[in-house]
């Protein structure tokens, strides 16, 4: 065979000046710039393409658009390999490399052929009727044979090495397709000055015009395609994408597209994304998707070269491709005659166009007389032959019902065509049938959305051109924009004339669903056995439920549904369509966020101190947080650990707690509103002084917990936890806004204006007094515990809370974030002389728990205040969020689990978080459950690890032994239940 | 879903957060408080059509809005902030 | 003792790449921008905005827009809610403000809250794009418009200053703890036009 044989010697819209080499399943090839990798592989006379999904039977390329259910190949090699790709949108590149999928050992002998034999087993509902019993059979047997056996390509296994963006657009009108009715309405709107955004799938812009011989403005319509996308880009206020598939549409004129930046090259140029997710938001959309063309249902009809006669068309006057030599056309439409014509007119022997239909317009069979081609009217195709190669004969069954053959490698088949309406269903509206189109046409449509072309039944090329002038024009002037009206491009009133017909009873597989392998004896089987309604129908049969989502398959289907249990299309309607309508890599969704960039850092001030001083961190929320900084020597986490606490709490330390959460409240009546949103009181809460308080959910149950320091009569800093932080705002958002908008209060995050940071230890206060003594007095008389004092230190606003959440002398000093780094490094410089050490997030965990203080385990959501022992907080004087609530006997029954200590009885035994408490002796049932550890912490001062949990009537227990029972890890052990305190109860460190 | 917002404009509805209906909080001072509390928490109204609700411009304004919204086809009839209507 | 330093922490350019010839985009840091944000005391918008305009000659917006005079401009973040700014002011700005304007606002020193970067360039619509979720265009955003918006999962106040070599320019102020992050995503974003960072 001569490379390139099949390729035409003029014509086409292909670049012959470039050629391009390229490999099919490791043979190589050369085809043309403006090529696909199907045109290509038909030119170099490739006609096996694939195996099917089920039955593994030889296919070949069907279509020339990206509706093609059969040429599904892997493309690329490597770690960009890609499977499922199809051949007739892939645009060819120099290098290009692809494979054919789903057989092995090759392509042309598949042992999987095996599975046709077998047949019988993989009808419709194979797998609900065959894997019932037994249950262990499934995994062991039956899934690794069938995904050995069916299914689709390969991915690749490895890291995808490019990158996907998303971005956002706006406009006044989107338009999606740029087909004729497409290209018209982008002409009129654009020229009216309104923001206009024109998506088409394909590389050139033109739809059929780039496919058909016909017409426009008198002049061939790939010029006229050519000439009009010269005039928008032209436009300032046109933006044309090419090669990008509008998916979706969603709710506020929202749409998805995704862009396939780089999929046309080898690989990404520098810096540039493979695709682009494109959020498009558009005040008006006009609709010019085109439509599809339908297979008929006969036997055999999945045999490489029989194709769509559109298709056919493609190949020829596109790419200048003769997907065959010796063709015949079957079908019940006047417009695949023209298939038969143009193969006539490039040289292609046609021997027959066979129409199912009794009598056809005159001028058709003048012409098919003229080209001396041989009509067979009420005829029909009954049988398909062929060898490796693909078809070699079809039996044609005269309208005399005379059988005879006819050799042929190629066969052109249409049934007529569908509106490509899938983005009008998007919402939830369905389509209507109309008998005159013999299909399914748009009738509700999503707010803003017109639909122009044959999207809207309108097949003919002139009246396309009229609808997107048309609708385009209405578009742009309901966005605000006049338009000086213009005549719609001029084109001939083609014949378009069509009788429906849906499939012809056949003793050999006659195929609907080519991607997914059903036929029509899977439909009838469906029938029978009563999934008659169109979504059980796609169910049981998976009709539809590839990655095509049954663009070509769906309507031949639901007809031959339609047909058997004796209902209309209107009546039987049909299934919805959902966005995505075109496959969407997940990559592209996911954009810049993956890997590290999965969600953004936030880092504090001190992050680059932390970073030299050798800290690990933890996330917390968006947060990195310093976990301990290890020193040399030090090996594991908890040596570290353990150290960090015994150097607090004999020397000092100093910790980051920037990220917790901190809010300024101001107003008159920030006093009365901080009562309402806590539990206990702060109007009473004297200025230069701090109180712990927590906050309920309106159900009841806490919220969060904190401590407020009053500045001023009206001036107060909240503190939340780090997780609750943004909760916590929006919480006292809608207390300030829409319980008690009469109240003069103002709120506003600091949390990112402060850097602050918790110096605890004996030696805190002489370390402070070092630091800030000449301009601040931190003597226990000046400032007490709970006390607080706003001061200038190095002419930089500074502020002093005395709080400790260590039980040590503590205190937080806070300085504006941009001098958080400068503040860290002069606490670091006075504190040496103290012997201070940095302490990270888990040494603050230890010794919070060794406090009994609660934290996120506690607060977690189930949890009231008297659960968690702050009971006695809850103010009897006023309301405040939660009171009620709280109040309810499920929330103050006695048994509730409550907050106690642990100490393992084993001093060696290690505790666990999640363990649940059980009777010395219980069974570990859920009925003896009585509650759980929530922290636990190894204690450097009591040299065993210690916990809390929450147990029935726990404080009342203490003294009494349970089991912590955790058969997820192993774990064992007695415990005693004991005060929650277990270091300093007195408290005496604390005021010291 | 795109949802108007008083102070910002159109936004995307991936800025706000939804809180529910926008049922009152009862009085507390009443008798049978505890019930009302329970209804007004718990027992939320859900109609087929327009419905108004609360929703916090979380990434733009700030503000709490009551949003009328039918519920079967996600239209938004009108927003306001929740500080001038009638919550 | 030695005076505190300020420092755009956390190093935000320190990763940045050197210009290639023919960038499209500039970024650069607005340092020791003074901000501070100001809200109504409650009955107290008129009097306000007087003590505003006497104070600086600013009309505070009532929208989210940004009005300026010759060293100061406010931004509109929500209702009798604004973000003033001032050039070198650094946390000196909430204090000249309160001595102003006494109880009529709360005013609230956000100068370390936020770092601010001014962006540019021929391709800078392009870049933004990818990741604020709002209409940039000329017609949409003019100069001194102003929004409160989240982009590649980050919060930012984003306005349009006046025209800056032909171009569009914009300020974009993101939460202190997130500049890195808002730099890594702004560089990937810029990188395919070339991006030119400039000393501040």
């Amino acid at each position: 065979m001569m490379p390139d044989s099949n390729r035409l010697a003029s014509g086409g819209l292909i670049d012959r000046s470039k050629t391009i080499g390229f490999s099919f399943d490791g043979r190589s090839y050369r085809g043309y710039a403006g090529d696909t990798l199907a045109s290509a592989l038909l030119a170099n006379d490739v006609r096996l393409v694939g195996r099917s999904f089920k039955y593994h039977r030889p296919r070949g390329i069907m279509t020339a658009g990206p509706e093609e259910p059969n040429a599904l190949v892997e493309l690329r090699a490597g770690a960009r390999r890609e499977p499922n790709t199809r051949a007739t949108t892939i645009a060819l590149f120099d290098g290009l490399e692809a494979w054919s999928q789903n057989r092995w050992p090759s392509l042309r002998y598949d042992v999987g052929a095996i599975n046709w034999l077998l047949s019988p087993l993989f009808v419709a509902g194979f797998y609900y009727k065959t894997f019932m019993w037994p249950a262990a059979f499934w995994e062991k047997v039956y899934e690794p044979a069938i995904r050995r056996a069916a299914g689709l390509g390969r991915a690749s296994g490895e890291a995808d090495p490019d990158t996907y963006e998303k971005i956002n657009a706006f406009c006044d009108v989107l338009i999606i397709g740029g087909g004729a009715a497409g290209l018209a309405a982008a002409l009129a709107a654009g020229r009216s000055g309104a923001r206009i955004m024109l998506c088409d799938e394909d590389c050139t812009l033109g739809g059929r015009l780039n496919s058909d011989l016909g017409e426009v403005d008198g002049r061939p319509g790939a010029d006229w395609a050519r000439h009009v996308t010269a005039e928008l880009e032209a436009l300032p206020n046109v933006r044309i994408l090419s090669r990008t598939s509008v998916f979706g549409v969603y709710d506020g004129g929202t749409y998805g597209a995704l862009e396939r930046v780089s999929d046309h090259l080898a690989e990404p140029q520098p810096h540039q994304s493979r695709q682009r997710y494109w959020k498009i938001v558009a005040k008006r959309a006009v609709l010019a998707s085109g439509a599809i063309e339908r297979p008929i249902v006969f036997g055999g009809n999945d045999r490489p070269g029989v194709m769509m006669a559109a298709g056919v068309r493609s190949y020829l006057n596109r790419y200048a491709v003769k997907p065959g030599r010796r063709a015949a056309v079957y079908t019940g439409c006047d417009d695949a005659w023209t298939t038969a014509f143009d193969l006539a007119r490039s040289g292609v022997t046609v021997t027959a166009i066979i129409d199912h239909r009794a009598t056809v317009a005159p001028q058709l069979r003048a012409e098919a007389t003229r080209l001396a081609i041989p009509v067979h009217l009420g005829a029909d195709v009954t049988q398909t032959r062929g060898g490796r190669r693909g078809l070699q004969a079809i039996t044609l069954r005269r309208a005399d019902g005379r059988e005879q053959g006819l050799p042929v490698d190629l066969l052109a088949m249409s049934a007529g065509w569908s509106p490509h309406l899938a983005l009008t269903t998007h919402l939830g509206h369905r389509p209507r049938w109309s008998e005159a189109h013999a299909a399914f046409v748009p009738d509700a449509l999503p707010p803003g959305m017109s639909v122009a072309g044959a999207a809207a039944g309108a097949f003919g090329l002139a009246e396309a051109l009229r609808q997107g002038t048309a609708l385009g024009t209405a578009a742009a002037e309901a966005t605000g924009f006049a338009i000086t009206a213009a005549p719609a491009p001029r084109a001939d009133d083609e014949p378009i004339a069509l009788a429906p017909f849906w499939h012809l009873g056949s003793s050999s597989k006659a195929f609907i669903d080519f991607q997914h392998d059903v036929t029509s004896a899977d439909v009838a089987l469906a029938a029978r056995e009563g999934f008659r309604s169109v979504e059980l129908l796609k169910r049981y049969t998976t009709l539809g439920m590839a990655t095509d989502q049954g663009k070509t398959s769906n309507i031949n289907g639901q007809a031959m549904m339609a047909e058997l249990t004796g209902r209309s299309m209107a009546e039987i309607g049909t299934t919805m369509f959902r966005a995505p309508a075109t496959p969407v890599a997940i990559g592209a969704l996911a954009g810049h966020h993956r890997g590290r960039d999965f969600r953004p850092t936030r880092l504090t001030a001190g992050h680059g101190w932390a970073e030299q001083s050798n800290a690990s961190f933890v996330e917390a929320g968006a947060w990195l947080r310093a976990q301990w900084f290890a020193q040399p020597g030090e090996t594991d986490w908890l040596t570290t650990v353990s150290r960090e606490v015994r150097d607090v709490r004999s020397k000092v330390g100093v910790c980051d707690v920037s990220t917790l959460g901190k809010i300024d409240v101001q107003g008159s009546d920030a006093g009365t509103f901080l009562d309402r949103v806590y539990i206990n009181m702060f109007s009473t809460l004297p200025v230069g002084k701090t109180r712990y308080g927590v906050m309920l959910r309106e159900d009841g149950l806490v919220m969060d917990d904190g401590t407020a320091a009053r500045f001023a009569p009206d001036h107060y800093v909240v503190s939340t936890t780090t997780a609750n932080a943004a909760k916590v705002m929006q919480h006292l958002e809608h207390a300030r806004q829409v319980l008690w908008p009469e109240l003069d209060v103002q709120l506003v995050s600091v949390t990112e204006q402060w850097s602050q940071y918790s110096i605890a230890g004996p030696g805190a206060r002489q370390l402070l007094d070092r630091l800030l003594g000449d301009v601040v007095d931190v003597s226990d008389a000046a400032l007490p515990y709970l006390g607080c004092v706003e001061f200038t230190w190095r002419d930089v606003p500074a502020r002093l809370f005395r709080v400790s959440f260590s039980g040590e002398l503590g205190y937080e000093i806070a300085v504006p974030a941009q001098y958080g780094d400068a503040a860290i490094r002069a606490i670091m410089e006075a504190g040496a002389e103290f012997g201070i050490i940095p302490y990270g997030t888990e040494a603050l965990g230890v010794m919070r728990i060794e406090k009994g203080h609660v934290a996120g385990n506690e607060i977690n959501g189930t949890t009231t205040a008297a659960d968690l022992g702050l009971g006695r907080m809850m103010s009897q004087k006023k309301d405040y969020i939660g009171r009620v609530l709280a109040h309810r006997p499920g929330l103050t029954d006695p048994d509730r689990p409550t907050l106690v200590g642990l100490r393992p009885i084993n001093p060696m035994a290690r505790l666990r978080a999640g363990a649940h408490m059980l009777a010395l002796g219980a069974a570990p049932t859920t009925e003896n459950d009585e509650g759980y550890v929530t922290s636990i912490a190894f204690s450097p001062a009591l040299g065993h690890w210690i916990g809390l949990a929450l147990v029935k009537r726990g404080p009342a227990r203490h003294g009494e032994r349970m089991r912590a029972y955790d058969p997820v890890r192993d774990g064992d052990t007695e415990v005693e239940l004991v005060s929650p305190v277990f270091i300093d109860p007195q408290g005496a460190r604390l005021h010291g | 879903m795109r949802i108007p917002c008083p102070f910002c404009g159109e936004r995307d509805v991936s800025e706000f957060a939804y809180h529910g209906d926008t049922a009152k909080r009862p009085d507390p001072a009443t008798d049978d408080g505890q019930r009302r509390f329970f209804e007004a928490v718990y027992l939320r109204d859900n109609p087929a059509g327009p419905h108004r609700e609360l929703w916090y411009h979380a990434q733009g304004c700030r503000s709490w809005l009551i949003v009328t919204r039918d519920v079967r086809t996600h239209e938004v009839l009108g927003a306001a902030l929740a500080t001038r209507g009638a919550a | 003792m030695a005076e505190h330093s300020p420092s755009s922490s956390p190093a935000t350019f320190a990763d940045a790449a050197p210009a290639p010839p023919g960038s499209q985009v500039t970024i650069t840091e607005r340092a020791d921008l003074g901000l501070a944000t100001l809200q109504a005391r409650k009955g107290q918008e008129a009097a306000l905005r007087e003590a505003i305009r006497q104070y600086c000659g600013v009309m505070l917006p009532d929208r989210p827009a940004v009005a300026s005079a010759d060293t100061i401009a406010f931004a509109g973040l929500g209702p009798q809610h604004w973000l003033g700014m001032a050039d070198g002011s650094s946390h000196r700005l909430a204090t000249a403000l309160k001595a102003a304007i006494g109880p009529l606002a709360s005013i609230v020193d956000q100068s370390g809250g936020y770092v601010v970067f001014r962006v540019g360039g021929p391709a800078i619509r392009d870049v933004l794009a990818k990741g604020f979720p709002i209409d940039l265009h000329e017609r949409a955003f003019p100069p001194g418009a102003a929004a409160t918006t989240v982009a590649a999962h980050i919060g930012a106040i984003i306005w349009r200053n006046e025209d800056q070599d032909g171009c569009a320019s914009f300020d974009i102020a993101v939460f202190r703890s997130l500049s890195r992050s808002f730099w890594h995503w702004f560089s990937e974003a810029a990188a395919e036009f070339g991006c030119e960072v400039r000393p501040s």
